[in-house]
């Protein structure tokens, strides 16, 4: 967590407050506006690109509205206020509204619906193939066909009823969230020996229902909530089929393909907290959380194709995967459930033991089991020549476990000099054990064996120092500084613990209420061990070092003029010793490095150039410079792979406001786009640029002035 | 005297012990403070003393600032509580004599903000509207850069409406949203309060769980909810953030690293026998199509019926 320089109120909080005006209508005043218009929009360079990354559309547009409706005496009728806001309908990919709506003595309402629309036709994106050896590769890459391309579209929605939201002693809340998910997609399918790019017709709804009540039992503040979420997955794959990514004659390919995969799952959860304040000076707080996930699916697949490679032993008659042939029927049919219950139980305590010292203690434990079970059975008739073979399995089963304990406590203390200077000291100890476990049957392939049953469980134990303090020197000067040292989890990710190194440091200077200088810096060391138990790691071992620079500067300089600028530098180097293989060599030792060397700078202004006229006017520009020169040695011994993404993407954007009437502007403005890539990331260029002219009037009911 | 002596922290708790003619109610406050008065009377706090259940208890100015009466008489401003020279966390407890003790304030004790000595009046003005900055709006910054217009500033007592109160002080992260792929909270389809909890909580960054005990990302990522029969375990045991930045990034997936290959193989290397098995043999070639581990494992996240994630 970021420590966070806080502005403190100071008196000319109120003068700088913008005069609140508003309108009356009956017994209520209105503050509203409605900015509606239309963008143009011209994209030179890689439209695909633009859409995966901005997707704003030609058109006409509600670019934001927000309505506010209070009353004036604090006694509405049928609601004390209402609150509606908006952004981004008609023409953009992405568009939210929320709404409040309160009589504080009975109800408030909150409503949140969004819509995403998710476009993606990218570069497969950082091929290596393409990187260091493309004359090797066998198969050319389809440079104009990016793999996993959607076009699709999320709704989402969170409606919340609150009864007596107000009252002391008890309040009652139901909510409703259902979302929806569906459009294209293209999935990858590698079978047979070939490799398919299919169209899939992605189509989900989940919806989640709840119901709780917070109260006050004496001296116990009591938080009672049920959830009911239900979850269907009805996407297909059925609309045909397409050729493999090997084009050799003599590689798989399908003639025809189907799948059914619909999937019902359900998560039923309870949450309970109680707080208490004991003696003023001593706070509780407890937490407990039962849920449990279930999910059952079957699965049918069909498909027929030629030059099927099964690659499995003895099937069909040796020798196995002969080609040419034809599939004359492939089929895969499996049923399966899975549950997961998951049991999560916080406490924490607060002892205030002087008014100017704190003692906490932050107690966690976590439970969860994943216990899957799938039923499987396939079927393949295969030609070759005059002779056709034909074999099918079933009733092979497999049975899949994780079970996950974790306990994690943490206590810190902080004690307070005065309203200027304040420390914190702490420490937090974890311990973790996680199983992973099968048995049954290899549903990998097309015979499934048995296989032995295996269990592998993973134990550890953390433990971390943390403190900082904040400082303010001056009453225009704080300063924050915090800091966390010690080992962090990652039984899946490494061999052993990572040992870390967080510091934060920030700095806000702000000498009037008119000007604001922050400065941060941010730095994370993260690293395995050199060795675990007297094993030296050095050759498995991981570093991953970032760097975060921040500068702002915002100035009011005048009642008509102001600025806000900074600049940002992220910077990461991560080394990993990986195994891999290039060309059929192994190089169990080659190293796998990352850059980042990223430069964001912005300067945004606001200018009222005339008595009517506000110019906004605005530039920026994120720059990676990525791995610089540095060139993989894929080959080499051991051998050195690179990752990055060098690339800038900058946008300058001017506004021009003129205001007509004191209930209507006129805007019109501009954004540029331009994004521009290094070669490395891929053969086909996806830089673009993209003009976005637009015009809109924005109406006023109650302007704030 | 005994008011001032009072310290922040317990001038609501400590109500019993004054007498109930001490208070004077917040009409007599408004000849001297017009100001104040004027911006507080419209908000919830000063609308509680027409609710029934907060009938006989201390509302309006009094209830943060203690009874009056004595401060009226003598004109001594230390006869009432004053917060100008209190610390952040001494206000902050006034604020949690009536807002602790619901969910979303449980943890404000023991969160990252409170440690840092954030307070409630860091983010809140109990009676003052919202100063947001007089912006004409931007074509990115559609929503909350322009005072002129009404937000849930104006019904939560912010003294800035989301994302730019958070950004004034988390700026580092503000380049991440104005990368290629990011969250859209800066075009004003999410705010940073959908993911975290300001006021703190059990979670790591204080963020929010979705339905029971799972990440806030499985609220609208629902497909990675599973349980899976096959379980990509790290999903479940260390978090998405495992292999994606969650705010912004240029690479693809905004996972942290721009090659698959590399960020898979970072635990698919097995080292002395143990961790994540490794990828066997010729056809995981770096140098093929293969290179991509996602082009055939694409359900990463998790799959119903293949071992391996190819389906």
């Amino acid at each position: 967590q970021s420590p966070s320089p806080s502005p403190s109120p100071k008196k000319s909080d109120y003068s700088e407050t913008p005069v609140e005006t508003g309108e009356k209508a009956g017994d209520y005043t209105v503050i509203s506006s409605i900015e509606f218009g239309y963008r143009g929009l011209s994209v030179d360079g890689d439209l695909n690109k633009y859409q995966s990354d901005l997707n704003y559309k030609a058109g006409p547009r509600i670019f934001d509205s927000s309505f506010l409706l209070k009353s004036t005496d604090g006694k509405g009728g049928l609601f004390d206020s209402l609150l509606a806001t908006s952004t981004g309908w008609g023409a953009d990919p992405q568009g939210h509204l929320r709404v409040s709506v309160e009589q504080p003595e009975w109800y408030r309402f909150d409503a949140t619906y969004r819509r995403f629309k998710y476009f993606r036709f990218l570069n497969t994106f950082a091929n290596p193939n393409w990187v260091f050896s493309p004359a090797t590769f066998s198969v050319p890459p389809k440079s104009t066909t990016g793999e996993h391309g959607f076009n699709t579209r999320v709704k989402l929605g969170d409606f919340d009823l609150t009864l007596l939201p107000k009252n002391r002693h008890i309040r009652f809340n139901v909510g409703y969230s259902p979302e929806r998910y569906s459009g294209p997609a293209f999935i990858n399918y590698h079978v047979g020996g070939n490799e398919f790019i299919m169209l899939s017709e992605v189509r989900s709804r989940a919806n989640d229902f709840r119901v709780g009540a917070d109260g006050k039992l004496g001296p116990l503040n009591l938080s009672f909530l049920q959830g009911f979420r239900r979850f269907r997955d009805d996407t297909v794959v059925d609309l045909g089929v397409t050729p493999g990514i090997n084009l050799n004659p003599a590689a798989a390919s399908l003639t025809s393909f189907d799948r059914n995969e619909p999937a019902r799952g359900s998560v039923n959860y309870t949450r309970f907290s109680l707080q208490t304040l004991v003696a003023d000076r001593l706070d509780i707080t407890g937490r407990i959380i039962y849920s449990k996930a279930e999910q059952n699916y079957s699965f049918l697949e069909s498909f027929t194709g030629r030059n099927w490679n099964p690659r499995i032993t003895g099937f069909p008659p040796s020798p196995p995967g002969a080609t040419p042939n034809i599939l004359n029927l492939g089929q895969y049919n499996l049923t399966g459930d899975t549950e997961r219950p998951n049991w999560l139980g916080d406490l924490g305590l607060t002892f205030q033991a002087t008014n100017k010292f704190r003692l906490s203690n932050t107690f966690r434990i976590e439970t969860f089991e994943i216990n899957g079970a799938a039923l499987f059975a396939d079927f393949f008739s295969v030609t070759r020549g005059t002779r056709t073979d034909t074999i099918g399995f079933n009733n092979r089963n497999v049975n899949t476990n994780i079970d996950y304990r974790k306990i994690q406590n943490t206590i810190e203390g902080d004690y307070q000099f005065n309203k200027n200077y304040s420390v914190h000291l702490g420490y937090r100890y974890g311990r973790r054990r996680v199983t992973e476990a099968i048995s049954g049957f290899n549903l990998g392939t097309n015979a499934p064996a048995a296989i032995v049953p295996e269990s592998h469980t993973e134990e550890n134990n953390t433990h971390a120092i943390l403190g900082g303090f904040k400082a303010r020197p001056f009453n225009e000067w704080t300063l924050y500084f915090d800091a966390e040292h010690g080992t962090a989890d990652n039984v899946f990710t490494r061999i052993g613990n990572y040992n870390y190194t967080n510091i934060r440091a920030k700095s806000r200077y702000s000498p009037t209420s008119r000007v604001a200088f922050n400065l941060a810096l941010i730095t994370k060391d993260n690293a395995n061990p050199s060795e675990i138990a007297g094993v030296s790691l050095e050759d498995f071992g991981v570093s991953v070092k970032s760097r975060i620079f921040s500068s702002s500067l915002d100035w009011t300089a005048t009642s008509r003029f102001s600025i806000s600028t900074g600049y940002n530098y992220h910077w990461i180097n991560s080394k990993s010793i990986i195994d891999y293989f290039f060309n059929s060599v192994q190089h169990p030792l080659g190293n796998s490095l990352y850059f980042v060397r990223n430069n964001f700078f912005f300067v945004e202004s606001v200018a009222h150039v005339a008595p009517r006229v506000t110019l906004f006017t605005a530039y920026r520009i994120n720059k990676d410079n990525g791995q610089g020169n540095r060139i993989a040695d894929p080959t080499g011994n051991p051998g050195t792979l690179i990752a990055s993404y060098p690339m800038s993407f900058q946008s300058p954007e001017a506004r021009l406001a003129i205001k007509l009437h004191h209930r209507l502007d006129w805007n019109v403005g501009y954004q540029y786009y331009n994004y521009n890539e290094s070669p490395i990331v891929g053969p086909r260029p996806q830089n673009y640029h993209a003009h976005l002219p637009y015009t809109s009037l924005r109406i006023y009911f109650g302007r704030r002035e | 005297s005994k008011s001032s002596s009072q310290s922040a922290q317990t001038s609501q708790v400590k109500h019993a012990a004054y007498k109930a003619e001490d208070y004077v109610g917040s009409e007599a406050c408004k000849d001297c403070h017009e100001d104040q008065f004027k911006f507080f009377s419209p908000t919830s706090h000063a609308k509680l003393t027409k609710l029934g259940s907060w009938k006989d208890k201390a509302t309006g100015c009094e209830s943060c600032h203690g009874p009056g009466k004595a401060h009226i008489e003598e004109g001594d401003p230390k006869k009432m509580i004053s917060f100008k020279n209190k610390s952040s966390k001494e206000i902050s407890e006034t604020c949690l004599t009536c807002h602790s003790g619901r969910e979303e304030h449980n943890n404000f004790r023991r969160g990252e903000h409170w440690r840092n000595d954030i307070g409630c009046t860091d983010c809140h003005s109990s009676h003052s509207p919202p100063r947001g900055r007089q912006l004409a709006a931007s074509n990115v910054f559609i929503s909350s850069a322009n005072a002129q217009k009404p937000g849930f500033s104006d019904l939560r007592l912010m003294k800035n409406s989301e994302p730019q109160l958070c950004l004034s002080c988390h700026g580092e992260t503000k380049h991440q949203f104005q990368l290629p792929f990011h969250h859209k909270v800066l075009e004003g389809a999410m705010k940073c309060s959908d993911c975290h909890n300001p006021h703190g909580g059990f979670e790591l960054k204080q963020t929010r769980l979705a339905t029971g005990a799972d990440a806030a990302c499985i609220k609208c990522h629902v497909d990675k909810q599973g349980p899976f029969v096959y379980e990509h375990a790290p999903v479940k045991t260390e978090g998405c953030i495992a292999c994606h930045t969650p705010h912004g990034s240029s690479n693809p997936r905004m996972l942290i690293t721009s090659r698959v290959a590399q960020l898979c193989l970072t635990c698919h290397s097995v080292a002395h026998g143990v961790g994540a098995e490794e990828p066997a043999g010729p056809q995981h070639n770096q140098n093929a199509q293969y290179a991509n581990c996602t082009n055939c494992h694409i359900k990463i996240h998790g799959s119903r019926t293949s071992p391996v994630f190819f389906r």
